[in-house]
């Protein structure tokens, strides 16, 4: 039986990304073009069909914006599901917004763009191929794209973190010390943000790296690249040298890392229909440690998330959505 | 080896010059009814006309991988754009790509190869050059400065199945001529002829690419073809060998000879009868990265050879025959 603050629904679209609100709502994009938005205790409040595909959905901080990525460009929504504004003409994979909800960064085609909360354009910059990653650095947006890491501000010109190869996901930690991105070549690489020269490189994943997280104190990296979550320590002077913690539970390649508000609990998705969930700070490096409670389906897992509650948001590619509070299995 | 199980979605891959006729093709692909629901990537300047047609648009990202070598790049739009195509995989049983005419098919050939995603979940079915009767001849002979590929050279060498088209426009000697050249280069894909396109689409659509054993036994002038060794034209050399493979000799054979030769090799593919396997094992590469699976089983007298081809520059029949028979159990 499920505990009250637990539900499931189907949203009739293959789920592709999710995102909650302060207060608990969520936002979830379709692989088909639909947002919908789902009130706290899991009932439909506004659907809309905004596009051929969506990619990415990321509710603002203050909770009265949510930006939609999709094979378009971005769009800005208000918290009902109107569109306001936004940026046309290219893919739109990662939207991130400032921690005061006051600025959208977005890669769309092969620009950068800041957009203010009403979607209009305050600047861009562009790059030699499609953006896949953007993150904030303070004022300053870092962007991944073939060829590397830029940190752009309006009116500057690119701090540049070159990297020879394909970049998929791109990260920066809460404390801004650091920047990852998880490549297209199996490798994770890492750069010191601000000291050009202390850059590092972990190689030895199964597969591309397409997902990535710190979590909220910044001491841990969660990757994908694999059946098995990799979770690197970058306390002190950061993971060079160290082994990292490995966590085990799913038997095919994880679409989505996340970490719990409070930085205790990881959850990751897999193709292979689970979404587990994990205590990464009782693992030990090079030990592989095995879940304490799962969620399945038989259908690939595409997405998780968390609200502020502690509560882990799935979803999947047969549209279903769930919201349930942990448990130690 | 590695061997897959074939759920994959196939992938058709349609090449040409501008003016070929790569947009008539689809477009009649799109509109004819053959009970198949396909998905298209089309390039920037595609002009698809069909309205409930899933189409998405790709521009060209060509990524290196690793040390920068050729063989290695792959298509980084198409890895993104099929990759996002693949979450609703329910609503298509077969994908098409149209690349632009001065497309070079190598790196749109690797991203099913190198990418482990696309790996597991698509599989090139064929790569379908569309030819102008009338202006292929032009293409293929215009000289290129050093270190720059003759794009109409590539397509032809890449193809499995080659569309003859417009051929109303041209003289049955001409034609002629045509296809012994496009022969010349490529022997081992079937060249149907066409106008305004008009093609049996069984004859592009899930062709399993390289149903060898036809065209082999078609032209068996191919197996003795006249080398052209150290020969910086492209051509091809065919081989037709009975007896069983061992597997761990041909794993390093096939190693060894497209790590070395793998930038000159732009295909090859082959239909082999390995040790102790009653199914064929059926496999394609793309310069140095390959690919292959278990086939149908092997009929009950039908006789276990092997059938490969290679399609480049430089190639040594006579090095490729012998280095081959290397590998069987009982040479």
């Amino acid at each position: 039986m499920l505990a009250a603050n637990s539900w499931s629904i189907n949203v009739d679209d293959a789920v592709v990304a999710l995102s909650a609100a302060p207060d608990g709502r969520v936002a979830v994009a379709g692989a088909e073009g639909s947002v919908t938005l789902l009130s706290a205790d899991g009932s439909v409040e506004h659907r809309i069909e905004l596009s051929l595909g969506c990619l990415t959905v990321a509710w603002s901080p203050c909770g009265n914006r949510i930006a939609v990525g999709s094979i378009h460009g971005v769009d800005v929504l208000d918290a009902e599901g109107a569109v306001v504004g936004g940026r046309h003409g290219g893919w739109c994979s990662s939207a991130a917004w400032s921690f005061d909800g006051v600025r959208l960064a977005a890669g769309v085609g092969r620009s950068a763009v800041v957009l203010d909360a009403e979607g209009a354009e305050v600047f861009s910059a562009d790059r030699d191929s499609t953006v896949t990653g953007v993150a904030w650095i303070n004022r300053r947006v870092a962007t991944a794209a073939y060829g590397g890491v830029h940190v752009v501000s309006r009116g500057a010109g690119p701090d540049i973190m070159p990297f020879t190869g394909s970049l998929l996901a791109l990260a920066v930690s809460p404390d801004r010390r650091w920047a990852a991105s998880g490549n297209q070549d199996a490798t994770l690489h890492v750069w010191r943000i601000g000291k050009r020269t202390d850059e590092l490189e972990m190689s030895g994943y199964p597969t591309k790296i397409s997902t990535l997280a710190f979590s909220p104190d910044s001491t841990l990296l969660a990757s994908g690249g694999g059946q098995d979550v990799t979770v690197w320590g970058f306390s002190g002077q950061g993971p060079r040298g160290s082994t990292p913690r490995i966590l085990r539970a799913h038997d095919e390649v994880v679409t989505a890392v996340a970490w719990s508000p409070d930085g205790e609990l990881l959850a990751g998705a897999a193709g292979d229909g689970r979404v587990a969930m994990w205590r990464p700070r009782r693992g030990v490096p090079g030990r592989p440690l095995a879940e304490l409670d799962s969620l399945t389906r038989e259908s690939p897992a595409t997405a998780v998330g968390w609200d502020a509650a502690g509560r882990l948001l799935a979803g999947w590619a047969d549209a279903t959505v769930v919201a349930h509070m942990p448990g130690e299995a | 080896m590695p061997t897959m199980t074939e759920d994959r979605v196939p992938v058709t891959v349609i090449t040409g010059f501008l003016g070929a006729g790569k947009t008539t093709l689809l477009n009649r692909i799109l509109t004819e009814q053959h009970g198949k629901r396909i998905a298209v990537i089309e390039n920037e300047f595609g002009e698809v006309g069909i309205d409930d047609a899933l189409v998405l648009d790709a521009e060209e990202e060509i990524f290196e991988m690793n040390n920068g070598c050729i063989c290695c790049t792959v298509r980084g739009d198409l890895i993104r754009i099929l990759g996002a195509l693949m979450r609703r995989r329910d609503r298509f049983d077969h994908i098409l790509i149209e690349t632009t005419g001065l497309a070079d098919p190598a790196p749109v050939a690797q991203t099913f190869f190198v990418d482990d995603e696309m790996r597991g979940q698509l599989r090139l079915d064929a790569i379908v050059t569309v030819v102008d009767a009338a202006h292929v001849l032009d293409h293929l002979d215009e000289v290129k400065p050093d270190g720059v590929e003759n794009e109409a050279v590539e397509q032809v060498a890449f193809a499995d199945r080659m569309i003859l088209n417009k051929v109303d426009l041209v003289s049955p000697e001409h034609l002629t001529t045509v296809e012994e050249r496009l022969r010349g280069i490529n022997r081992g894909a079937e060249i149907v002829r066409a106008q305004d396109a008009k093609v049996d689409l069984n004859r592009i659509l899930d062709v399993g690419a390289f149903d060898l054993q036809r065209v082999l036994a078609d032209d068996p002038a191919f197996l003795d073809q006249a080398d052209h060794q150290h020969d910086l034209t492209v051509t091809s050399v065919g081989l037709h060998i009975d007896g069983d493979v061992d597997v761990d000799k041909l794993n390093s054979w096939l190693g060894e000879l497209l790590s070395t030769k793998g930038v000159d090799i732009f295909r090859s593919k082959g239909i082999l009868a390995l040790a102790d396997s009653r199914r064929q094992y059926v496999f394609q590469g793309v310069h140095m990265l390959f690919d292959g699976n278990e086939g149908r089983p092997w009929g009950g007298d039908e006789p276990r050879t092997n059938r490969l081809v290679f399609i480049g520059r430089n190639l040594d029949r006579a090095e490729l025959e012998s280095s081959f028979r290397a590998c069987l159990v009982m040479p």
